[in-house]
């Protein structure tokens, strides 16, 4: 008896805290362009620290950095995207972003805001163009103040991609 | 609720493994001396009965159909003897049974659905009682091999000639086993051939179906007169299908007392014992009834309350709010008694009271044979007891501790991941403190002396913390080796040839992490030296050695490695052939003229290298070798052979004490940082320009002593920027792996510092960067990261490249 209550009390808890942030998204600038992420993916933001660079990776992979004792890879995402290098400033961030069963830091202009968007605000990607950043986008979010790419995690991490492979081979070859 | 049941599970397996691993070592004894003791007999039925009970209360029907048939026949076994002639039948059948056993428990493990059912197994355990009975009684009328789980052997029921002992045997069937009365007509049956059977309460269980019920209730009495021991009646009555609890009581009023020898055998006090678990113990009905069969081998358990623990999980909370309590005669004192008790697992405090001979029968559970005068008594104990059982402890405790510290009751089960865990936070703690005391504010500070002294103190600590941790997880490679007996004997059979198993410095202690990687390799390595190195009893003999081949397994400790050496007195290599050989499969890298010998032994690591012509079931795929060095290489160590020619050969495995905390040094190349492990640098030195020798593709060597060794440089081979590139501005360090050296041109030394070896992120592992030579990562005194480089790959790295 007790325990089926208290089981209930934690379902609704947890209702309770995705409904919280079910819609919610954290929207960060590359250049002059704003992308969001879905909240729940993004697990800390931190200024950007020493990284070590690891031989034999891409060039996105921007190497491991210590956060409070755990080794994480740093994935710059102005170079997954095809942008041109840039210095970091005081403004550059990393976000922490958990994926699966592992966490990774992406680097990032700098952090805006968090916003929430309706499902109905949220409209699937264009299928025109299929560059390098469209096959990362996973919709076009319709905020009051402008239009949000909204980033599909997965794809930005997970290299089996469509056209992954040629990328691949071109790392190693290189 | 599902995680007391990954616990009861959790449990059950290591009990099961436990179990199985005693009764290999009791086979393969036995099996060596081509004996079979008593005791041996007796360990191995009580080991196959824990087994069937566990694994039925677990719902594991398979491998409690299989153990319930291996009992039948060690309980054949038991009473009549086997003759020698069966021994190697006998020994097949219970070690594939066993292999059976094992891989039931791994897939248990890996959570995949067991074998539906082993008809195979059963019927050959069938028709070995089969043989059994025929042979034991030859000329008895056709043993029926389908006649199942007890010895009824169906001869004619000549009744015993009159002489021997009486006895009462209290019989109570399992509840829910239905026809009672036939039940009990089947056990008179039985004991027709070894008893003449004097009265039965109720007697007409042959005519009556009625009786059945009354059975139920009351249980079934029989006086009987048998030549038999006590035990064996005993014994015979509890090997009856569905019977549940057998007490057998001897009557003194017996006109022709035999021998007299039988009733004194299992007779002396009898007591009434208390058992209470450890609080987490889980299972107590599980630990209750582990409890019985093991005081079963030198006590008589008249009953035991709750009486349900076999078959009723819910038990376990009765013994817990209860305790357990047992009533039992043995002829030990009750200090011994008291120390069995204390020792057995989990068992937190055994209260024992004397009984008098009368009492037991006013103590006796409930459904007890209606002859008997006094009534039902109370379960629990009665006040009278009360005096003798508040003196018990004091009395008990002194001798317990007289007879030396009880060694199970000092041990915990912990599991893995939590010994991993406490290992992780050992390392950050190490960081931390070198964070702390090498903390760059410091250097500001102008007198620190108090600081710096409780620092040293710190360190101090932190290190006896350390060698504490890992010495936690340190076992004994014991268990490793017991397994290779059992290769090496299977092999032999296998193979026709003649060997021995030496094994040596069991006792070394070893991370487990370790052991778990040196088993393969290590098992290898005796396949390798039964198949290719001993020759056949006859080529032995030829050779002027003795038939039996010896295979020597040792481990030693020399201080900060651990050494294990596999070798026989076999064969050994021939360079020559080893040579030829490789010629054929295209390794070789020089002119075979030009090999060492040395060189051309380690040939047999190449992959694809097999010396054996054909393959056979156990080697000669020429994928064992450089498995071995594989593995072995993984987990840090270095491998090495060593041959004569007609003597034998030896295989060296040099193995860490400890993969996570290695001693490192600390270079830096451009803006990076690396750590070396100490143990793989020869030295390190300044070169001129002019003692470097330059090839004709731009390769850079240098001579050290006498020798040429390669120059890599760091900063080129992973594209560091910002790195010193003048030769003698930077400095090289000579490192070796296994039998290869290499020069590293880096910028400098920074220092040498204890380090955590942490692997690298998952999500790097698409990468290939352990080929490139960097094994992982360690976070250093400043936060920083630096990257472990594995002297092993880069050099592997590098030639290929060449």
């Amino acid at each position: 008896m007790a325990e089926a209550a208290r089981e209930a009390v934690a379902t609704q808890a947890q209702d309770y805290v995705e409904d919280t942030i079910h819609g919610k998204f954290l929207v960060f600038y590359l250049d002059k362009q704003e992308f969001a992420i879905p909240i729940e993916y993004a697990v800390d933001i931190i200024n950007v620290q020493p990284i070590t660079k690891v031989p034999n990776c891409p060039d996105f992979v921007s190497g491991i950095t210590n956060l409070r004792g755990k080794v994480i890879p740093i994935v710059d995402i102005r170079i997954r995207f095809g942008k041109p290098p840039q210095e970091h400033n005081d403004r550059t961030c990393i976000i922490m972003i958990e994926e699966k069963d592992f966490t990774v830091g992406l680097i990032v202009d700098s952090v805006s805001e968090v916003i929430t968007l309706d499902d109905d605000d949220i409209a699937p990607p264009p299928n025109l163009h299929a560059g390098v950043e469209a096959r990362f986008i996973q919709g076009v979010g319709k905020a009051e103040n402008g239009i949000k790419l909204i980033l599909d995690c997965h794809a930005v991490l997970d290299d089996d991609m469509p056209g992954a492979d040629e990328e691949k081979e071109f790392y190693s070859n290189k | 609720m599902n995680s007391a049941n990954d616990q009861m599970l959790e449990m059950f397996l290591f009990e099961m493994t436990s179990l199985l691993e005693q009764l290999d070592d009791i086979l393969l004894t036995s099996e060596k001396n081509q004996s079979l003791t008593e005791d041996n007999v007796g360990e191995i039925f009580r080991i196959m009965h824990t087994i069937k009970g566990s694994s039925a209360m677990m719902d594991f029907n398979v491998i409690s159909t299989v153990t319930h048939r291996l009992e039948d026949t060690f309980f054949y076994i038991r009473d009549n003897g086997i003759q020698s002639e069966l021994f190697t039948e006998l020994f097949d059948l219970m070690l594939d049974a066993t292999d059976f056993l094992k891989s039931q428990l791994e897939a248990i493990q890996g959570g995949n659905p067991l074998t539906e059912g082993n008809d195979e197994l059963v019927d050959r355990a069938v028709n070995f009682l089969a043989v059994l009975n025929g042979s034991a009684q030859a000329g008895a009328p056709g043993a029926s091999p389908a006649a199942p789980a007890p010895p009824v052997t169906p001869a004619a029921p000549e009744p015993v000639a009159e002489g021997g002992c009486a006895y009462r045997i209290e019989v109570l069937f399992e509840e829910d086993c239905g026809m009672e009365n036939l039940r009990a007509f089947m056990l008179v049956t039985t004991l027709k051939q070894q008893c003449s059977i004097v009265s039965m309460d109720p007697p007409d269980i042959e005519s009556n179906p009625d009786s059945a019920s009354q059975i139920m209730i009351n249980g079934f009495t029989l006086v009987v007169t048998s030549e038999l021991s006590l035990e064996k009646v005993q014994a015979i009555a509890e090997g009856t299908m569905h019977v549940k609890h057998v007490t057998t009581t001897p009557l003194d009023a017996v006109p022709q007392t035999g021998d007299g020898s039988s009733s004194s055998d299992i007779s002396g006090e009898q007591y009434e014992v208390q058992v209470r678990f450890d609080d987490e113990s889980g299972m107590e009905n599980l630990r209750a009834f582990m409890l019985i069969n093991s005081l079963r081998s030198n006590c008589r358990i008249i009953s035991y309350i709750p009486s349900d623990i076999e078959g009723n999980p819910a038990s376990a909370s009765v013994i817990v709010e209860q305790g357990f309590q047992i009533t039992l005669e043995t002829p030990m004192p009750q200090a011994d008694l008291q120390r069995v008790l204390e020792t057995a697992m989990y068992v937190k405090s055994a209260l024992i009271s004397p009984l008098t001979k009368a009492a037991p029968d006013a103590r006796k559970p409930a459904p007890q044979a209606a002859a008997a005068a006094v009534g039902p008594g109370a379960p629990q104990p009665a006040p009278a007891a009360a005096a003798p059982l508040a003196k018990a402890p004091a009395a008990a405790k002194t001798p317990a501790d007289q007879a030396g510290k009880p060694i199970k009751q000092n041990l915990i089960n912990v599991s893995l991941s939590k010994l991993d865990e406490l290992m992780d936070l050992m390392g950050e703690l190490v960081i931390t403190e070198s964070m702390v005391t090498r903390s760059p504010d410091l250097r500001d500070i102008p007198k620190l002396d108090n600081f710096y002294k409780a620092a040293r103190q710190l360190q101090k600590l932190t290190d006896e913390l350390q060698d504490m941790v890992m010495s936690i997880r340190m076992i004994p490679v014991a268990g490793t080796f017991q397994k290779m007996q059992r290769i090496v004997r299977d092999m032999c059979r296998a193979l026709g040839k003649e060997a021995d198993l030496v094994t040596m410095g069991e006792e070394t202690d070893i991370d487990k992490t370790i052991i778990d990687g040196i088993a393969d390799p290590i098992m290898h390595l005796v396949r390798n030296a039964m198949d290719h190195g001993v020759e056949s009893p006859e080529e032995r003999e030829a050779a002027g050695k003795p038939r039996k081949a010896t295979v020597t397994l040792c481990a030693q400790n020399t201080g900060g490695e651990i050494l294990i050496t596999v070798s026989d007195d076999g064969k050994g290599l021939d360079a020559e052939k080893l040579l030829a050989k490789g010629k054929l499969n295209g390794i070789l890298t020089k002119p075979a003229g030009e090999y060492t010998e040395k060189e051309a032994f380690m040939l047999l690591m190449m992959p694809g290298f097999s010396t054996k012509d054909q393959v056979t079931e156990f080697s000669g795929r020429g994928v064992g070798m450089d498995v071995v060095k594989k593995n072995i290489e993984k987990i840090g160590g270095t491998v090495h052979i060593e041959s004569k020619k007609g003597y034998g050969m030896s295989v060296f495995l040099k193995i860490p004490l400890t993969l996570a905390i290695v001693d490192g040094m600390d270079i830096s190349v451009g803006g990076g940082i690396y750590t070396l492990q100490i143990t793989a640098i020869n030295e390190s030195f300044k070169a001129t320009q002019d003692q470097v020798i330059i090839d004709t593709s731009g390769n850079e060597m240098i001579m050290i002593r006498g020798d040429v060794y390669p120059i890599i440089r760091l900063h080129r081979l992973y594209g560091v920027p910002d790195a010193i590139t003048d030769i003698e501005e930077g400095i090289l360090i000579w490192v070796q792996s296994g039998e290869r050296s290499i020069c590293l041109f880096v910028d400098q030394l920074i220092g040498e510092q204890q380090i955590v070896v942490k692997p690298l992120p998952k999500y790097l592992n698409k990468y290939d960067i352990k080929p490139c030579g960097i094994s992982g990562c360690t976070i250093l005194g400043d936060g920083n990261i630096s990257l472990i480089l594995d002297v092993g790959s880069i050099i592997e790295n590098v030639m290929e490249k060449r």
